[in-house]
């Protein structure tokens, strides 16, 4: 199979089941991505799904939802694949899929950390290690202090 | 086994401790304590300010072996090695210091 | 079995990522005998742990280590089943299967070459 064909960013979709059922309707029925961006500052998740056709085109569709109570309608009747992905997305970030037909934990164990994808939940081993880069560089008075790639702002240990 | 996915190698007289294999390293391996000292060359008007390594340590328990902090180097004190026994019956013990790194790729290659 | 003559160990792989691969390159290299290949009696056992240990798998390792005959040893093969790796700072990753089992040996690399686990097992036997 040849990759898909890159698609454009894709509609912001209002009625999330009925956009998505849109697009399978119109030959999209390959569910290759379903996933949630964490937009922290906006209070919001992003829902990103790609769906590819038989021509190996791809589409993008998105829908945003509410960050503190996220809920959204399960995709399962019209893409029975989106089964394992919208499980894992319940995990990762604490996402309630209204109308899924099998709402129990696929991949994390027992965990301390409830939606372990959300940008700020602190990851514990790193509050327990410092940076070593933190350090200036010798015979510079640093301006700010530096921060670890990759790293988002975590609220100290403490706070 | 030169230059192959061993160890890596530090020339600590090459290294300015700069900083910036610690800071782009994604494991967190890499530590350096330093301190700067004044300098007066003859000749000169002003002392200069040089940096001192006092420690360099890579942490092989850690390390992936990525090689950032090589291709990052401005300086090219650090470089890939064929080197790999250098296993250790305590995790402690797989972090190198300056003496240690410095050895490597002197003995096999 | 390693092609060292001196050292006589039975060595079984726990392979749990893709460090597994380089414990098949040191068979497919002829740095270790398939134990079917041999009849000479080993001097230990060794269960090698080579890739990322999850906090979800310690029962299973356990197991393992517990299944394996003495007189026996284990040798963490690679960053993450060392120290966790890249992945030291996971909500799901164990930090080296030092948490675990009695681990006696500790081969850095991501991942190591075969000959360092070759290198790792002659050294363990050495300093039994």
């Amino acid at each position: 199979m040849t990759a898909p064909n890159p698609a454009p960013p894709g509609a912001q979709l209002g009625d999330w089941v009925a956009g998505v059922t849109e697009l399978v309707d119109a030959g999209f029925d390959y569910l290759d991505l379903l996933t949630v961006v964490d937009w922290p500052d906006a209070g919001e998740f992003e829902v990103v799904i790609h769906l590819v056709n038989g021509d190996a085109q791809g589409v993008f569709a998105h829908t945003r939802i509410d960050r503190e109570a996220p809920v959204l309608d399960s995709l399962v009747g019209i893409l029975p694949a989106a089964n394992w992905h919208e499980r894992e997305l319940a995990e990762m970030f604490g996402v309630t899929m209204t109308g899924h037909p099998e709402p129990t934990r696929l991949l994390l164990a027992d965990s301390p950390v409830a939606h372990p994808l959300r940008k700020d939940v602190p990851l514990p081993r790193r509050q327990d290690r410092p940076w070593p880069g933190a350090k200036p560089e010798p015979g510079r008075r640093s301006r700010r202090t530096p921060r670890p790639h990759g790293a988002p702002d975590q609220p100290d240990r403490d706070g | 086994m030169q230059n192959t996915h061993g160890a890596i190698a530090l020339d600590a007289s090459a290294c300015t401790s700069c900083m910036l294999c610690v800071r782009e390293c994604p494991d967190w391996c890499i530590e350096i304590d330093s301190h700067t000292v004044e300098v007066t060359e003859p000749g000169a008007r002003r002392p200069r300010s040089v940096a001192v390594l006092d420690r360099f340590t890579i942490d092989w328990g850690l390390c992936m072996y990525c090689g950032i902090c090589v291709e990052v180097c401005p300086f090219d004190a650090l470089r890939w090695t064929g080197d790999t026994d250098y296993s250790a019956a305590e995790v402690d013990d797989l972090r190198h210091g300056v003496e240690r790194l410095e050895q490597f790729g002197t003995t096999s290659d | 079995m390693t092609s060292d003559p001196g050292v006589r160990v039975h060595v079984r792989d726990l392979g749990l990522a893709c460090c597994a691969v380089e414990f098949t390159a040191a068979v497919a290299r002829g740095l270790l005998t398939p134990a079917q290949d041999t009849d000479e009696p080993a001097r230990a056992h060794v269960l090698v742990v080579s890739g990322t240990v999850t906090d979800a798998l310690h029962d299973d390792i356990r197991a393992t280590w517990e299944a394996i005959p003495e007189p026996r040893f284990a040798v963490a093969f690679g960053a993450c089943a060392t120290s966790g790796g890249p992945y030291w700072d996971s909500y799901a990753v164990t930090s080296g299967i030092g948490d675990v089992l009695p681990a006696e040996h500790y081969v850095p690399g991501c991942p190591p070459r075969p000959e360092a686990l070759v290198a790792a097992l002659v050294e363990s036997v050495a300093l039994r």
